[in-house]
Order: C-alpha cells, then sequence, then structure tokens
C-alpha cells in the first residue's frame, strides 16, 4: 500500500526528529504572546506539497501523533487534522503543479488558519462560546507567525545547495 | 469528472485515507488512562534526551540571574532572620498558651513537569509523579508562584494537571485586602477572571488574591495572582475583576502537589 525507500526514510525520521527538537527546545524560547510557530505543520505542508499526498497523510499522522503525547488529553486530534492537511495538499499540489514560493507560502497560510481553527473547534469548544475574539486572535496570529518561520525553512530548503556552495 | 471521483474512491490511495481517519478515530476515542499512560512512556523515556538539552540551555541561562537574584534574597533574608527566630520563638509559646497544634494542613509532593504544550489551548501538563507518591485526582498542584492547577489524572508514577489556565478549572478566591470573595476562573489571554465579586466590595488594583479554601480542593492562602483591573458592571450588580496570575504557565519546570484534606 505505501512504499518508502530507505532513504526517504531516513529523511523523514531526521525531519521527525528536528520537529521533537523544536517543539521540545526551540519553541519555549521563541514564543511571542504566548504563541508559537507550529513546525509539524509547517514541515508536512512542505512535505505535502513537495513529495505527494501519500508522504503529506503518514507524515502528518506520524508527527500529529508525536506531537500530540504532549497534550494527552487531546491525543489524535493533531494527527487527525494533520494527515487530513497533508494528504489535501498533495492532492492540491499535484492536480495544479505548485510550484512558486509565493503559493506554496499562501498554501501553508490557509492551512494554519484551518490547522487553528480545527483544531481550537474539536478540542475546546467552549472557548469559541467564551471569548472568541481570543480564539480568532491567536489562531491568526499563531497562523502568521507559522508562516513567517516557513518562509525561512522553505527557503533554506529550496536553497540549501547555494547555501552548501556559499559555505564550502 | 463523475468518473474520475468514483475512481479516486476505490482506489488504493483512498483506502490509505480512510485508513489515516480511523486509525486517528480510534486514538482519539481511546480512555483519557491509555493516553495518559502513552504520552507518560513517550514523554519519560522517547523525549527525555530533548528534555535534557532544553533543562541544561534553561539551566545555562539562568544561572546568572538566579545567582543575582539569590545573592539579593540572602542578604535580605539575613537580616530578616533574626527578628522571625525570634517571633517564631514568641509564636509557639504563644501556641502552646492558648494549646493550638503547630503542623501544617498539607504536606508538598515535588514532582517534574514532563509533558507540556504551551499552545492556543494549552490546558494541562503530566507530572512525574502519580498515586505511587500518594498523588490522588482533584490535588491542587503549585509552585513557589502560586496556584498551577489541579491533578484530573492519575497514574501510578504520572499524573495530567489541569492548568489554572483552562476554562474548566475554578478556584474559590479571596481578595487579601478587601476580603472580598469570587470565584477564578480563565477566560482566554493571559488573565483570569474574579467572578461573583459583589459591587459593593472594595478590591483595588493591585491587591493580592488568594484560594479562600471553600470549594474543598485548594487549601486557604495559596497565591493566585495580583488585581490587574476591576470595573462595575451595575446591571449585574457584580464587578468585573481581573487577576493576573502569579505563575508564569509558559514555563513551569518543577511543581508542587499539596497533599491536603480539609
Amino acid at each position: 500500500m505505501f512504499t518508502v525507500n530507505k532513504i526517504s526514510a531516513i529523511k523523514y525520521v531526521i525531519i521527525a526528529i528536528f520537529v521533537i527538537f523544536y517543539q521540545i527546545v526551540i519553541m519555549p524560547r521563541t514564543t511571542i504572546s504566548n504563541v508559537q510557530a507550529d513546525m509539524a505543520l509547517i514541515l508536512t505542508v512542505w512535505i505535502a506539497l513537495n513529495s505527494g499526498s501519500k508522504e503529506g497523510l503518514y507524515f502528518g499522522l506520524v508527527i500529529g501523533l508525536l506531537m500530540g503525547f504532549f497534550n494527552p488529553m487531546d491525543l489524535g486530534w493533531q494527527s487527525l487534522l494533520l494527515a487530513i492537511i497533508g494528504f489535501s495538499l498533495g492532492q492540491i499540489s499535484h492536480k495544479l503543479a505548485i510550484e512558486p514560493m509565493p503559493m506554496k507560502i499562501s498554501l501553508l497560510f490557509g492551512a494554519a488558519i484551518i490547522f487553528n481553527f480545527m483544531y481550537v473547534f474539536f478540542t475546546s469548544f467552549q472557548l469559541i462560546l467564551l471569548n472568541p475574539s481570543y480564539v480568532v486572535t491567536s489562531a491568526l496570529f499563531s497562523a502568521l507567525y507559522s508562516t513567517a518561520v516557513g518562509i525561512i525553512i522553505f527557503s533554506a530548503i529550496r536553497y540549501r545547495y547555494v547555501l552548501r556552495y556559499l559555505f564550502e | 469528472m463523475f468518473s474520475n471521483i468514483i475512481h479516486f474512491f476505490k482506489s488504493r490511495q483512498m483506502t490509505s485515507v480512510v485508513g489515516v481517519i480511523c486509525i486517528s478515530i480510534v486514538i482519539i476515542l481511546l480512555p483519557v488512562s491509555v493516553k495518559v499512560a502513552f504520552s507518560g512512556l513517550f514523554t519519560t523515556i522517547v523525549y527525555s534526551p530533548f528534555t535534557s538539552i532544553d533543562r541544561f540551555l534553561s539551566d545555562i541561562t539562568s544561572a546568572k540571574k538566579n545567582n543575582l537574584e539569590l545573592n539579593r534574597q540572602l542578604i535580605e533574608l539575613s537580616t530578616r532572620s533574626a527578628k522571625f527566630t525570634e517571633d517564631h520563638y514568641e509564636n509557639i509559646r504563644l501556641r502552646r498558651m492558648l494549646g493550638f497544634d503547630l503542623q501544617l494542613p498539607y504536606s508538598l509532593v515535588p514532582a517534574e513537569v514532563v509533558g507540556l504544550k504551551p499552545g492556543l489551548v494549552s490546558k494541562s501538563i503530566v507530572i512525574n509523579a502519580g498515586s505511587a507518591k500518594g498523588i490522588e485526582i482533584n490535588m491542587p498542584v503549585v509552585t513557589a508562584d502560586g496556584i498551577v492547577g489541579k491533578t484530573i489524572s492519575v497514574e501510578a508514577n504520572s499524573a495530567v494537571v489541569q492548568l489554572l489556565i483552562d476554562h474548566n478549572c475554578k478556584v474559590s478566591a479571596i481578595d487579601q485586602n478587601s476580603r472580598a470573595m469570587g470565584i477564578i476562573r480563565w477566560r482566554g489571554g493571559k488573565i483570569l477572571e474574579m467572578g461573583d465579586v459583589t459591587i459593593e466590595s472594595e478590591i483595588a488594583v493591585g491587591d493580592t488574591v488568594v484560594s479562600s479554601g471553600l470549594g474543598g480542593i485548594f487549601p486557604p492562602g495559596l497565591l493566585v495572582g495580583f488585581v490587574k483591573s476591576t470595573k462595575d458592571v451595575e446591571s449585574t450588580l457584580f464587578k468585573e475583576v481581573r487577576v493576573e496570575p502569579s505563575v508564569d504557565f509558559g514555563s513551569l519546570e518543577e511543581v508542587f502537589v499539596v497533599v491536603y484534606s480539609e
């Protein structure tokens, strides 16, 4: 059903380790007004857009599960939403052949907004009723922050050969 | 177009999507105790190397700051120590005269935070102490700064703590200055709301808010925060009191579970 070569598997494991490292070590130090960039989402989007819907689907599931362990009460929701986002963006990328960077960034921003709202909707619906302005502001700010970090990550991945050449 | 959709639904890709959705739903529907057990396993074994790096970096960055602060406190406390010692012995003497019990009504069980997600809807943390250390459900959790939350699920060696910044967590509180009582609850953002405070109460900005002990979970006198703003709501005959929590929920590392009985 799902075949993946050894190099791809190692690549995904390294990406997963990086996401965990970011979540535990970097994220608490880069928080702005209690809002963080969602590295799991950024990399799921990148994999979906560059490798396809199958890879996006499975990577979203696994990385969502790994991130879900930090908040056991909502375990499963993150993997479900990331897997669906990964699959959907993979399909969009396959159909529309998305290559330009601004398109990818726009899709990341859209995915971040949808993910944030859906996550709050499924895990803390009461909060939407109690304080809708807080939910909207936080979700938008978080999506913007994720997009800003996504621009850096996407650019670094895209121009990694140039960077390697410059530093050699 | 229609045949494309049918083809898609019959394809292997669709099987993968349905499989992944089913796996996620099964995980979502797992009992909380199983989720906590898995989470505890991952956070204590798989994530521990990363947590060690985080602790190491935190220790380095905070060491200098802490050193300065501790030196300042040392000087301040040493000057006050003599007076307190004198007061302490006087207190013991007077209590003995009145027949008061000197025992604290609760004990503290230290624990480390092993799972934390300070995100958009952050609500809970996982700590590495559980029923093996005498911890039960609905026990208060504190730091030196004040109330953190309460335990909502307990395993043998881990427990889930519902933070004060969860809208389901409520604390019966009292303003130390005016003695006005109310219910503390979170309403989004970094600020707590002290509800049910009557309009006549003389609560003021900067006042200290502590637990009143009336709820049955939190013992009296635990610090909750400081009054940030007050506003009379004439239509309801209650004040709108906003309280800034004394605990920084984004940087919890070590906490104490209060083993307490009324």
